[in-house]
């Protein structure tokens, strides 16, 4: 397996050592049905670059809602969610669109655009802004070498078989060099013997500095085990709250749900992490 | 913008061009029968004929041909782009989706309204002049009756035209994209969503055409406004 081989990495190396910050959370709360999707109480956190967070989910639960939070698409509750710095909340609409172009992401669900083939959905976004598209083209042809999947398809998504369009996600989201993938769920709907050079690939990812937030479901097992994170939320261990008081005649649900914060706060080793 | 052109003005040419002489047909029939109820020569009829099908008739029917076809398709797909996240999947990789799906749509809307309505008011004329020929209800031959139909055209025309064609087609296409962009819910809510944009868009059209007839001619009926 080559490296990437552009100027962008050595700028990399040298922001990586400078450790900056790419994730914040400030007392975020998000969500009130732990059972349903992922939910946060109050919890702080700081993701710098080249951090690996593994957030563990329940397969009940849903991640798109946290998800989009992090990539300022959804508003938490409560609390402030910072990307490179800018809090998503006081950001301009055009500022907020150009910065999650530094956001790759694996949707668990829904990721493609259902009229465009699968390679055109890949290219879309570099297209829309005018990239380098010789250089694109270059990263296709490295990640489809990398995951052994020949040409990267020209079909539309719905008529390409699960696993292959899992594996064409992994290949958006790492195009362009992003500095933070969240990866819903990424090994759904592929062969577990792909693990490991999913694995290689976001390490890769790492060593150009990216950030990486990945939500894994129960089914990897063991698998998670060699992952080793920087840090690890623990969402399956849900905490009943006590009946949150509601405004009066409003129908809502009776309780507050938290996941826990695992013992591995992000970000310790820099003086960041849980508050 | 260029698949939304293809699909908005190329694909509708030929039902246009059906739509157009029927239209014609009736007007040339409506016609042939005041023509002998008042007794005035065809001569008389040209301009007001030419007048109604530019003026009014052509940007019109080429407006409602465009939310019939292509209006509503498009409330549909976007409202189903949403309720299905995949309008989500484009903001999350950066893709403002009003400059990516909104406006290409819009653009796409205003510049077919414009092109099919010259093709509208052709064919009317067309089909028009041919059926009262074939009638015998015109007996002026095809260049005179061009040369009278030609010399009609004026500024006051063109600005009838343009702007019914691009005001109407900006307010129709607006109303349709922005209608299926902002639905809430679920796929159940697709239908109804895309039928009440339809509704909402035909009623600018007619709305915007009167009030652009209002302001051009600077009367209200037969008060002069001003």
């Amino acid at each position: 397996m080559s490296d990437l081989n552009t100027s962008e990495n050595h700028e990399g190396t040298a922001e990586r050592k400078s450790r900056r910050q790419v994730m914040e959370l400030r007392d975020v709360t998000i969500g009130h049905q732990p059972d349903v999707s992922l939910c946060l109480h109050n919890e702080s956190m700081i993701i710098h670059r080249g951090d690996l967070v593994l957030v563990r989910t329940k397969e009940s639960q849903s991640t798109r809602r946290f998800a989009s939070m992090l990539q300022g698409l959804v508003p938490p509750n409560t609390g402030s969610v910072l990307f490179n710095g800018r809090d998503w909340a006081t950001q301009h609409a055009r500022t907020q669109f150009a910065m999650r172009r530094r956001i790759g992401r694996v949707f668990a669900r829904q990721g493609w655009i259902g009229n465009l083939n699968v390679r055109d959905n890949l290219l879309l976004a570099k297209q829309h802004f005018g990239a380098d598209l010789a250089a694109i083209e270059k990263e296709l042809v490295f990640w489809a070498d990398w995951f052994q999947i020949g040409n990267i398809s020209r079909m539309r998504p719905a008529l390409v078989e699960a696993s292959s369009l899992q594996v064409h996600q992994w290949i958006r989201a790492y195009l362009g060099k992003p500095a933070l993938l969240i990866l819903e769920r990424p090994m759904r709907s592929v062969s577990s013997k792909m693990f490991k050079v999913f694995l290689a690939s976001v390490r890769q990812m790492q060593q150009h500095g990216a950030a990486v937030i990945w939500i894994a479901g129960s089914t990897l097992g063991d698998d998670l085990d060699s992952v080793s994170p920087d840090a690890v939320l623990d969402m399956r261990r849900v905490t009943e709250e006590p009946p949150m008081t509601l405004p009066e005649g409003s129908v809502g649900e009776s309780s507050i749900g938290e996941g826990g914060v695992g013992e591995d706060s992000v970000g310790d080793r820099d003086g960041g992490g849980k508050k | 913008m260029s698949r939304q052109l293809l699909f908005t003005a190329v694909d509708a040419v030929p039902m246009v061009i059906r739509f157009g002489a029927a239209v014609g047909i009736l007007i040339i029939v409506e016609a042939a029968l005041w023509i002998d109820a008042i007794g005035v020569a065809t001569d008389v009829m040209i301009p007001m004929l030419w007048r109604a099908v530019v003026r009014e008739v052509g940007p019109l029917l080429a407006c409602l041909v465009v939310i019939g076809r292509s209006g509503v398709a498009m409330s549909t797909e976007l409202a189903t782009m949403v309720v299905s996240g995949e309008v989500e999947v484009l903001d999350a990789q950066g893709i403002d989706p009003m400059t990516y799906l909104v406006m290409p749509r819009i653009l796409s809307v205003v510049i077919s309204v414009f092109s099919l309505a010259i093709v509208m008011s052709i064919s009317i004329i067309v089909t028009g002049y041919s059926i009262g020929w074939l009638m015998g209800a015109i007996h002026t031959p095809w260049s005179s009756f061009l040369n009278s139909v030609l010399r009609e055209f004026n500024r006051v025309d063109l600005l009838f035209f343009g702007s019914k064609t691009m005001v109407a087609g900006a307010f129709a296409g607006a109303i349709c994209c922005l209608d299926g962009i902002s639905v809430s819910g679920t796929l159940t809510d697709v239908p109804r969503v895309s039928s009440v944009s339809a509704i909402r868009a035909l009623t600018a059209v007619f709305a915007v055409s009167a009030i652009l007839s209002i302001l051009i001619y600077g009367r209200l009926l037969v008060f002069r406004i001003g």
